[in-house]
């Protein structure tokens, strides 16, 4: 019997429940079908369908926001307020129906009823900010700015506080009034100091003579640092770095627990500007952050400080950082022989080759391999600069990667061998270096084909000077040098290459003299439509655009084929401003 | 040639007579003919448009053969047209007598037409003197292609200069006098204040109170050039602000920020678009934060809440034999094209007047994106988005560089608009 009754029971509740389930699943089938309507564009279908759940349950929001959404393309808006009334009845709590209460009564332009619903919604929860909030935002949405500060004022009045601080800052912002802005953003965020970001981002759009003022209000001394910091903020976001670490350097807590989290992110923020003032800023950010911080995370700042300093062009201030980490670090591996790696590199890009060989040959073998490869290479270039092709070769020891095998092959290339060096660069490919690395190897290879001979050691000395930086002699050089090879032999190249180098520098003269040359030498070659190319180039630079539409437009119709022929056509649509000068 | 000075001038030529006519006394095997096929074989749509245009200008008869190949353009052969398109990079075709009447023929079986094209019209931009052609989608197209065009602005407008001229395009100007209601959100930033300095400049010199009423009298020249038979082109914003200028007359349909005095509360409903083009029944932006002018636009890409992603527009496909000028305004390569943001997007369905013809439209959407209409002796013509190659369009996107985009379809819906006033028509139906 038990049993029996136990079962019916079971069903008994089965049935209780049952029309609830069943009522449940009615409704969302509704409102599929309300919101099939609407999405088709049948609004008034639509309407009578949400209508027809908010009947059945006055508070189904998504029937509410869904009658709103049809009702107002038809017209008719204001058709919603018994629903909406009818859900406040049963939950005058419910935010979201207050909030569509406002929002409709603004869009139907009715600032009694919009004064009415909110000073109900505030008489239904006292001392709760949100009415007056969301009510002064629907204000804002009427054009009633004014209105929506008043309302925010009686708020504040009437709660205290400074609960709506943010709201009249934001609004103050919107009315470009940035004194306002600026008092209210420094109240909220004193009140709550994660609000500061958000208030140096909303300060942030104050245009140029509203900046200092609020420098001036936020730096005022009321005991804390906050504001100096919000300054220092900003003033990293227009790009006054040099200002901005002053301020915050004055406004750091002495507390190093707290300094350490703010230092890091005034770093991050420094780093945004991308000027050596900021690299030297955040370099300062971080050298301090090192000295507070302890153990790897020291010396991790001090790596990046050193980094910065080196983006700043503060080589001594780099080198300090280095040698700290250095002396620090006396396993030598780690952040130590990262920070020694660095160190040569800069050492040897700097001219200190012969201290930065000694120093690779003590550390080499307590760093990484890769670490090893590279600093091997920057060392060879470093010695090509010097004019040192032996010292070069021997810096790169035994080593038979395919970037060293990349710097043999231009070692090569200085000293006349070109059939050394396009087998050199072939053995290199293309994954040597970076792909403007391997790029420029690809120029020189098909430079180096066009040449008859296999060894012209007038062309590799000129080529020497040029990775010497000596463009001016490396141009000389090579229009001599083409003078002593063939007329179909790589004449037209090399001083193609000469027109390019020239023309690169300024010296314009030089420029056109190769680069008429190169067509002349060879007109059948593919040098002479990319010489035509440039020499149209050298026209345009020099102001004689109709010489240099001459040049385009022969070389597009006499040379239909060339690989120039795209770049000929962008560069007539940008004689004749076609095109943006980009 | 204004639409009413070539609707007057209606002969009843038809376009294959004149073409059959000019190969008299020639022998049909050699080529006389240069074919510019707009289909996917050109490699350079928009700059084909500028070659044509100059043509014209040089006073070669050209044909554009609608719905051929993708709207193709057909010209007698002569060296300077085919020396220019292979500057250019211009596909051209060389064809015979015989070739050309085979063309005709297909013309004359299908849903195309040949319409001759008489005059290059003259071109006129109306911008602010300061502004670069990358700001503005039809200058970008116009300098890419070649087509000369003059620039004018205000004073011009009122001083009566736009008679010279046979089309005319406007962009992101708000004619309701609001600096695109970016006066709140750009706040201080140096082109938002050159820009309402420059605006307040010249209602001072011109004697208006505000810029707002500066803008609603430069929108009544224009609406009277159209009126006149001028061709009226706009885009972006340029196309919802100029219809609330024209149906605001007295009414302050300004932000307080932007005249000193609030909108009226009651502005909406006292519009009168009895004056306007195309819309009807539409309701204001009350808010000055929101950088949105009125429920015409189904997009708001400015209003969060109400925003709409992008979709694509279907291009209609009209008779070619009855309906020439909206078949001319979709001539393309492409029927389905990508949409892109603007200011003003898109225009919804049910505010427009029931005579405006819709000539692309997103298909399910309550939107649609290009349209078109006569007013007095001329017509107008509207595409809603900023630039067919930038969908975002955000404030300090680079410009638009259209030797990347040579064969861009949403470009081609501006150069069809450049080109259609120089057809010599037959009728006008549209």
């Amino acid at each position: 019997m038990k049993r029996a009754v136990g079962r019916n029971g079971g069903v008994a509740a089965a049935l209780t429940v049952l029309p609830a389930l069943l009522a449940a699943q009615s409704t969302s089938n509704d409102l599929g079908d309300a919101f099939e309507f609407e999405r088709r564009g049948n609004y008034e279908v639509a309407a009578q369908r949400y209508g027809g759940i908010l009947a059945r349950s006055p508070v189904n929001l998504s029937a509410l926001l869904g009658l709103e959404r049809v009702l107002l393309p038809i017209g008719k808006l204001d058709s919603i307020m018994p629903y909406v009334d009818s859900a406040l009845v049963l939950q005058p709590q419910n935010r979201s129906v207050r909030s569509l209460q406002l929002r409709v009564w603004a869009q139907l332009d009715r600032p009694d009823g919009l004064a009415a619903a909110g000073r109900d919604w505030v008489s239904a929860m006292p001392g709760n900010p949100e009415p007056y909030r969301e009510w002064s935002n629907a204000l804002v949405k009427t054009g009633d700015v004014e209105g929506a500060r008043r309302v925010l004022e009686e708020g504040t009045r009437r709660i205290g506080g400074i609960a709506l601080a943010q709201d009249l800052a934001e609004l103050a912002v919107l009315d470009a009034d940035w004194a306002a802005a600026t008092r209210h953003w420094r109240t909220a965020a004193g009140e709550n100091n994660s609000l500061s970001a958000a208030a140096v981002t909303s300060l942030t759009q104050a245009p140029l003579d509203a900046r200092q003022s609020i420098i001036d209000e936020l730096t005022r001394d009321r005991g804390d640092h906050l504001g100096g910091r919000m300054a220092a903020d900003l003033l990293v976001a227009w790009s006054r770095p040099a200002e901005a670490w002053a301020l915050f350097d004055r406004s750091l807590p002495e507390d190093p627990q707290r300094a350490v989290p703010l230092l890091r992110r005034f770093a991050d923020r420094a780093a945004l500007v991308r000027s050596p003032q900021g690299a030297r800023a955040r370099g300062f950010a971080l050298e301090r952050l090192a000295d507070l911080a302890l153990g790897p995370a020291a010396q991790r700042a001090r790596i990046e400080a050193a980094r910065a300093f080196a983006d700043a062009g503060e080589r001594e201030a780099a080198e300090r950082m280095l040698q700290r980490i250095a002396q620090g670090d006396g396993t030598g591996t780690g952040s130590g022989a990262n920070a020694v790696a660095t160190l040569i590199a800069v050492m040897a890009q700097s001219g200190r080759v012969e201290e930065a060989e000694r120093r690779f040959r003590d550390w080499k073998d307590r760093l990484t391999v890769d670490d090893a490869g590279e600093l091997r290479v920057a060392i060879a270039w470093a010695w090509v600069r010097e004019n040192a092709l032996d010292r070069a070769e021997a810096a790169l020891e035994d080593d038979s990667t395919v970037s060293v095998l990349a710097v043999r092959g231009w070692i090569a290339v200085y000293r006349g061998d070109l059939l050394g060096a396009t087998d050199l660069f072939r053995g290199a490919g293309p994954r040597a270096g970076t792909r403007e690395e391997a790029t420029e190897r690809t120029v020189m290879l098909a430079l180096l084909q066009s040449i008859g001979p296999d060894s012209a050691p007038a062309v590799g000395k000129a080529l020497h000077h040029l990775a010497r930086g000596d463009t001016a002699v490396a141009v000389r050089e090579l229009e001599a040098a083409a003078g002593g090879l063939p007329t179909h032999g790589g004449r037209a190249g090399v001083l193609l290459f000469a027109g390019r180098l020239a023309f690169e520098r300024g010296d314009m003269e030089a420029a056109e003299r190769d680069l008429l040359g190169a067509i002349a030498s060879d007109s059948a070659s593919a040098s002479s439509p990319a010489a035509a190319y440039h020499l149209a180039r050298v026209y345009l630079t020099l102001g004689r655009e109709d010489a240099a539409r001459d040049r385009l437009e022969t070389l597009i119709l006499a040379y239909p084929e060339s690989a120039v022929v795209p770049v000929a056509r962008r560069l007539m649509d940008r004689i004749r401003g076609g095109v943006p000068q980009t | 040639m204004k639409r009413r000075a070539f609707v007057e001038k209606v002969g009843g030529i038809a376009a294959s007579v004149a073409g059959l006519g000019a190969f008299r006394g020639r022998s049909r095997h050699a080529a006389t003919w240069l074919l510019v096929p707009m289909d996917a074989d050109q490699t350079n749509h928009l700059k084909a448009y500028g070659l044509t245009y100059r043509a014209i200008q040089r006073g070669v008869s050209a044909e554009w053969l609608l719905n051929f190949r993708g709207g193709s353009f057909l010209f007698p052969l002569d060296s300077t047209t085919q020396r220019e398109a292979a500057l250019e990079g211009i596909s051209a075709i060389q064809m015979t007598d015989t070739e050309i009447i085979n063309v005709r023929g297909t013309i004359a079986a299908n849903n195309m037409d040949a319409v001759p094209l008489e005059k290059a019209p003259e071109v006129a931009v109306y911008v602010p003197p300061n502004a670069t052609p990358w700001d503005d989608a039809v200058r970008m197209a116009l300098e890419y292609a070649g087509i000369e065009y003059n620039r004018f602005w205000d004073a011009e407008v009122l001083g009566g200069k736009l008679k010279d001229y046979d089309w005319l395009h406007l962009h992101h100007e708000d004619f309701t006098g609001q600096y695109s209601k970016f006066y709140l959100t750009y706040s201080g930033t140096p082109w938002l204040t050159d820009m309402v300095q420059r605006n307040q400049r010249m209602a001072r010199t011109m004697g208006f109170s505000s810029v707002a009423d500066l803008k609603k009298a430069v929108g009544q020249g224009i609406r009277s050039y159209v009126d006149e038979g001028g061709f009226l082109f706009a885009m972006c914003t340029a196309t919802e602000t100029l219809e609330i200028a024209l149906a605001a007359e007295g009414v302050d349909v300004a932000a307080q920020y932007a005249d000193g005095t609030p909108m009226d509360p009651d502005a909406s409903s006292k519009l009168r678009w009895d004056q306007s083009f195309a819309f009807r029944q539409v309701r204001l932006e009350r808010s000055p934060a929101t950088a949105s002018f009125s429920n015409v636009d189904g997009h708001q890409v400015n209003n969060p809440p109400k925003r709409q992603p992008l979709g694509v527009s279907t291009l209609f496909n009209f008779s070619a034999k009855i309906d020439p000028v909206p078949t001319m305004l979709v001539q393309n390569h492409r029927t389905v094209i990508p949409d892109f943001y603007g200011l003003t997007t898109s225009f919804m369905r049910d505010r427009l007047k029931p005579n405006v013809t819709v000539l692309a439209y997103e298909d399910g959407a309550p939107w649609v994106k290009y349209i078109h209409g006569e007013y007095g002796s001329g017509t107008w013509t509207f595409l809603g988005g900023h630039d067919p190659e930038d969908p975002q369009h955000r404030i300090g996107d680079p410009p638009t560089d259209l030797s990347l985009h040579p064969n861009s379809p949403g470009y081609r819906l501006i150069l069809n608009n450049v080109l259609f006033p120089a057809a010599k028509k037959r009728e006008l139906k549209t």
